[in-house]
């Protein structure tokens, strides 16, 4: 088997057209026999000779006929698939443009289009692999190769197994996780991943280098999940490994963490930081490299949870309003008044038992105990009132100026 | 001339006839029982039909000193003795049936044949007779011989080991009754040709995919895993099971109870594949495993009634099914040694390690243990972390006794709020005293320069004249004595009477008796 070639099975060309030869060249001593042995009989001989050479076309027709119908049957293709299948098997590929059967690859995945062909039979075919794919082929029963971007040739029975995207891969995903205060939370997540270059660096006409081992991994991280469902390389990078190393994380930490706004900020920026190193670390066994991790804010999926959260936000600012009002209020003139009038009051019924009793006993004004009355009351108001200290000692020194005056007089 | 020309016209529409047949009409593939001569027949007629060699042997006539029928008779015969030949070749037949026909066959023909053979300067070309009737099968059959195994998914040295094998599956196709042949497709066994796997003709055909292998059954026997690849089954085997050698992996959800009877559902996954020890698949080798490990996987399967249909109660589970069920099972056991709070560990501390990591382990560590000697490799797998409480009032509760803290908060709030506005009112309060109290000591101090003589009268008249100002406050009268108002007044008359000092200047000092309405008096 040449790969290389475009004449896929070379030997089994040779020896069909050997068999052939082989076949003519007794059909030729026949005739020779024939020709020899039935000298009287001229013409009739040639008519007979003639199907001897017929019956070799005959028996290769019913050969290739025979084949087509097993052959249809066995791989359940169509008789033009199978005239062309068995055609391609017996004589190689042709190299004529346009190169047929083709099988296109590209985005990650063989062409919609492509004949179902290539999933029942494989090869022998061309296969275009697009600057963007790697192809893993099987072939009886075994993985075969790995064909990067370009034109190749697929051997017999050699069929695609598995198209690896080389291209930078983004995915989101929102995370559920329990917090350690037992809270549903969601956290969205990105990720941007690529299959790992080995090194490579990209150029001119590679723009996605890749290392085979790599592409292997990612193709062998393949995992079923019953139903015939399959989680290939990306979602295993991103379902089993992104959310486990998420979940992993946040649920260290208590819905307050997160909430706590300075503080959630720079938690999310650090973790986001380990998960990326995590998730690099397992991207590496399954030949994928990780970019970047991007953790969004981690929000509370109860309503009621928001709701209350919002309510203490609230609170902060009505408390910051009922300050202010509170401030406003109390230079409020009505507030000032009102205490005005109680100490005015207050002086006034503390001094009027006095001069009611001096205006009763009409023996004209004594004006020592009316004022003595006077300072002991203001002194008592001024004790309530919190005055400050100079105000105080101000009212000690006029007390003790006026009692001076009372002793000198 | 003309009679040959239309022999040979004849034989080429035919042919061309045969070839649409056969092209229209391939083999009507039935289960139902055959018995073997007339299946061999069957697959003579559909390969030799379209030779049509009893119209070739037409053209001998005249040239051999035969009558058309014997031409004809031996057109039949030489093309069946080479078909029978090929036939016990291919070992598509036992031996004991075809043989017995294959002599009766020769021996037709050699009869036949004696008379030709006596006939002067005839044997020759009786023998080039034989020669012609016998080439076309005989070429059609090496042709196929090269052809047939190339079509066949085998590695070429495969292929030349079992060539009998493959025109065996060949030939069997043509007698409508052959094993059946099955291709594993997604895991799936699909069945491109039906066929009868005990009474069908040639052996039966598997082709999986490098992912795959098959345990074949024989009869009641096991053969065991076979495959990756392409392999043929023989009479009585069918395939039992597809084993998918990948990484698999199991998702379900698990209900226990903690330890503080809250029922919980946790998330829980396996990973694990049949055990292939330390190998993994490479570029061009078989996918890796141990047989078996295969074998004790598939037959490791339960059967379990539960939940399940009559007709399906006796039906065994996937072997895929064992871990995530053994893990289940101690996920529930090991749950009932949390409470709740301690299955969420509950911490101030974000550094105290989550009990979920040690009960997947746990459970991990249990299931390889258990599977192992199924032939189940356990790579992976663990708890998620999603645990709910089944009774949604659980989490309510959690989510209250969170908003309580907050609710606290809230309340603080409203409590400081109160508390500044009370502060407020207060110091404004305190603030009015002092200016009572502060227009009197400004008042005082300018008396200090006054004799205390006059300081005295002053003192009295200006306390009257607040006084006064303060009864007269539309206000404050009514909270006084009906008395007060009076008697102020006439103190003041007496004192004015007694002193005689105008207010306003007392001791050469200007006195600004301020009122709380602020005029200047």
């Amino acid at each position: 088997m040449n790969y290389g070639t475009i004449v896929v099975n070379r030997r089994q060309w040779l020896v069909s057209l050997l068999t052939l030869a082989a076949a003519s060249i007794f059909a030729f001593f026949l005739a020779f026999l024939i020709w020899v042995l039935t000298p009287g009989i001229g013409g009739h001989k040639l008519w007979l000779i003639m199907a001897v050479f017929a019956s070799l076309g005959v028996s290769a027709l019913s050969a290739y006929v025979l084949i087509c119908q097993w052959v249809g049957a066995v791989y359940r293709l169509t008789e033009g698939e199978c005239t062309g299948f068995v055609g391609r098997m017996v004589l190689g590929l042709s190299k004529r443009p346009p190169l047929q059967p083709l099988l296109r690859v590209q985005e990650g995945h063989p062409a919609w289009e492509a004949p179902e062909l290539f999933q029942k039979v494989g090869g022998p075919a061309y296969l275009s692999v697009g600057h963007d794919s790697v192809v893993i082929t099987q072939q009886y029963g075994t993985l075969q190769r790995i064909l990067g971007p370009g034109l190749h040739v697929l051997a017999p029975f050699e069929k695609v197994w598995e198209v690896i995207d080389l291209r930078p891969q983004r995915r989101t995903l929102t995370v559920g996780v329990m917090t350690r205060d037992g809270i549903p939370v969601s956290c969205k997540v990105g990720i941007r991943f690529h299959i790992d270059h080995g090194g490579a660096q990209p150029t001119d006409q590679v723009p996605y280098p890749y290392s085979e081992e790599a592409v292997f991994r990612a193709a062998m991280a393949i995992r079923h999940k019953g139903n015939g469902a399959v989680q290939r390389w990306p979602v295993r990078l991103v379902n089993g490994t992104l959310d486990g190393e998420v979940r992993n994380r946040l649920e260290k930490y208590h819905l307050d963490d997160f909430l706590a706004q300075s503080k959630g900020e720079h938690l999310i920026g650090a973790l986001e930081g380990e998960i990326l190193e995590a998730v690099r670390k397992a991207g590496r066994g399954i030949g994928v490299y990780v970019d970047e991790v991007q953790l969004g804010p981690v929000l509370p999926e109860d309503e009621a949870i928001s709701r209350q959260w919002l309510e203490t936000w609230q609170s902060e600012w009505q408390r910051f309003v009922a300050t202010e009002i509170a401030k406003e209020r109390a230079e409020q003139t009505h507030l000032l008044e009102k205490a005005r009038q109680e100490a005015e009051l207050e002086l006034f019924n503390s001094i009027l038992p006095t001069i009611e009793e001096m205006h009763r006993r009409s023996e004209g004004l004594d004006l020592r105990l009316l004022m003595l009355r006077f300072l002991d009351t203001i002194q008592a108001i001024a004790g309530r009132s919190g005055m400050t200290e100079e105000l105080h000692r101000t009212l000690r020194t006029i007390v003790d100026q006026y009692l001076r005056s009372c002793s000198a007089t | 001339m003309m009679v040959r020309f239309i022999i040979l016209l004849l034989y080429a529409v035919g042919v061309g006839l045969a070839y649409v047949y056969v092209q229209r009409h391939p083999p009507k593939i039935s289960p139902k029982y055959a018995d073997p001569i007339s299946r061999a027949l069957k697959a003579i007629l559909r390969m030799g039909g379209p030779l049509v060699t009893p119209l070739l042997a037409l053209l001998w006539w005249g040239i051999l000193p035969v009558s058309p029928l014997w031409l004809m008779w031996h057109a039949l015969f030489i093309p069946v003795i080479v078909y029978l030949v090929f036939f016990l070749w291919t070992g598509a037949w036992k031996a004991n049936i075809l043989a017995p026909l294959l002599l009766i066959a020769v021996l037709f023909e050699a009869v036949a044949l004696l008379p030709l053979l006596r006939t002067e300067g005839s044997p020759l070309l009786a023998i080039a007779f034989l020669l012609s009737m016998a080439l076309p099968p005989l070429l059609q059959l090496v042709l196929l011989m090269i052809w047939v195994p190339v079509m066949m998914p085998m590695p070429p040295d495969k292929r030349k080991e079992q060539r009998r094998d493959i025109m065996a599956h060949f030939v069997g196709f043509f007698t409508s009754l052959p094993k059946p042949t099955i291709f594993i497709q997604e895991g799936q066994p699909q069945t491109h040709v039906a066929g009868n796997p005990f009474q069908g003709t040639g052996p039966g055909l598997v082709v999986t995919e490098p992912e795959n292998i098959v345990i074949i059954r024989d009869s009641a026997k096991i053969v065991g895993p076979q495959g990756p690849g392409t392999l043929f089954t023989a009479a009585n085997q069918t395939v039992e099971r597809v084993v998918d050698l990948r990484d698999q992996i199991r998702i379900g959800r698990v209900r226990a109870m903690t330890r503080d009877g809250i029922e919980v559902e946790l998330p829980i996954a396996s990973i694990f594949r049949i055990d292939a020890g330390l190998q993994r698949p490479e570029l061009g080798k078989p996918w890796p495993y141990h047989r078996s490990a295969a074998y004790q996987a598939v037959f490791a399967a339960e059967v379990n009634p539960d939940g399940k249909t009559p007709l399906d109660a006796h039906r065994a589970a996937s072997w895929e099914e064992l871990p995530l069920e053994a893990a289940k099972h101690k996920l529930q056991q090991v749950v009932g040694k949390y409470s709740l709070d301690e299955l969420y560990g509950v911490s101030d501390t974000p550094d105290d390690p989550i009990p979920r990591a040690g009960l997947s382990r746990e459970v991990r560590e249990y299931v390889q243990q258990v599977m192992q000697p199924h032939g189940i490799h356990v790579t992976g797998g663990g708890v998620g972390n999603r645990i709910t409480p089944v009774d949604e009032a659980v989490t309510r509760q959690r989510v209250e006794a969170w908003k309580a803290k907050w609710i606290r908060k809230v309340m603080e709030n409203a409590g400081k709020a109160a508390a500044a506005w009370l502060k407020a009112s207060r110091h404004a309060q305190a603030q009015a005293w002092n200016d009572l109290l502060r227009g009197f000591i400004e008042q005082s101090q300018a008396m200090r320069q006054v004799k205390p003589q006059a300081a005295e009268t002053f003192y009295a008249v200006y306390l009257l004249e607040v006084l006064e100002e303060i009864a007269r406050d539309p206000r404050i009268q009514p909270l006084l004595p009906e008395s007060a108002l009076p008697a102020l007044k006439k103190l003041r008359m007496q004192l004015n009477g007694e002193a005689s000092i105008p207010i306003g200047q007392v001791g050469g000092v200007n006195i600004a008796l301020t009122t709380r309405k602020g005029e200047r008096q």
